[in-house]
């Protein structure tokens, strides 16, 4: 699933391989973006149980859901990062630049005039 | 002599090193008790917001574009709004490639979507409502969700009429430039 770790097993060779380096992702990221891989990779699970987990799974407080979008995207995992991606983004709609600031504790707040 | 300075100095740099490190330990206790830093934001730079506004509609972009440098600068990406025009379009009748070069060629994406698409999309509402809703815009929501069809999906002839709507735009201004030289 993760492209980043399939490109790293391919590229050394397997004699060599006692271990991966992923620096930039943080332990207990690391479990999570773990237990979604084994659950997307179980067959045990419907479609829609597997959506259900998924809204569950990204229920999360949004420094762990910055973590995971940081940490799928480094380890290449397209559908982890769209499902994180997709979650900070319904919780960016309807709301002003204003609350969006305060949502996600933005300093250096500029005041631009709608475009659209 | 430099010796005792230079400890003094170092003893200094010390003291302000600490001050610093409760400085920011305090703001690692801040969140849920734990000790997360809010790097997640420190470090979320362009390219991720940019996965992140991927999935937003255009009102929410055109939002985000306020909020600060930073999502004013992602906010303005073009691909943002190729993604957000295309959405709509059933089918355009010709390749993404050349359809792209136009309209950058023409203005941009973002540029088509406010003048021309975004009149298109909006719901068909009476005389009445649409002079209160168009004052307010984030107050009644929850009544303008209820009362408004999802977004339609725009075919050949609206596409092609707001891509020559476009056109129509950018040869009036380069004709009205050419006058004033």
């Amino acid at each position: 699933m993760s492209k980043t770790v399939k490109d790293a097993i391919e590229t050394i060779p397997t004699d060599e391989i006692n271990s991966i380096s992923l620096s930039l992702v943080r332990s207990e990221i690391l479990t999570k973006v773990i237990e979604y891989c084994k659950k997307h990779n179980s067959a045990q699970m419907s479609d829609v149980d597997l959506m259900d987990w998924d809204v569950e799974f990204a229920n999360v407080h949004y420094t762990t859901l910055f973590d995971l979008v940081l940490s799928a995207n480094y380890m290449n995992i397209n559908c982890l990062l769209d499902l994180v991606c997709g979650k900070i983004a319904d919780m960016i709609k309807g709301k002003t630049p204003g609350e969006i600031a305060k949502l996600f504790d933005i300093k250096d707040v500029s005041t631009y005039e709608e475009d659209n | 002599m430099k010796r005792p300075l230079s400890s003094a100095a170092t003893s200094e740099d010390r003291k302000m090193k600490k001050v610093k490190e409760t400085e920011t330990d305090e703001k690692f206790e801040k969140i849920d008790g734990v000790c997360q830093k809010n790097r997640g934001l420190a470090s979320f730079d362009e390219n991720m917001l940019f996965e992140v506004l991927k999935h937003v509609d255009a009102k929410t972009l055109a939002m985000s574009s306020c909020v600060n440098k930073q999502w004013h600068k992602t906010g303005q990406d073009e691909r943002l709004w190729e993604l957000i025009c295309t959405k709509q379009w059933a089918n355009t009748g010709c390749g993404e490639q050349q359809l792209r070069s136009v309209v950058l060629a023409l203005g941009g994406f973002r540029r088509l979507h406010s003048l021309y698409l975004l009149p298109l999309s909006k719901p068909q509402t009476s005389s009445s409502s649409c002079s209160s809703s168009s004052s307010s815009s984030w107050g009644p929501i929850s009544q303008q969700v209820i009362r408004s069809k999802p977004l339609p999906r725009l075919g050949k002839d609206e596409v092609h009429l707001s891509l020559s709507l476009l056109s129509i735009r950018y040869y009036e201004k380069m004709n009205f430039n050419n006058r004033n030289m």
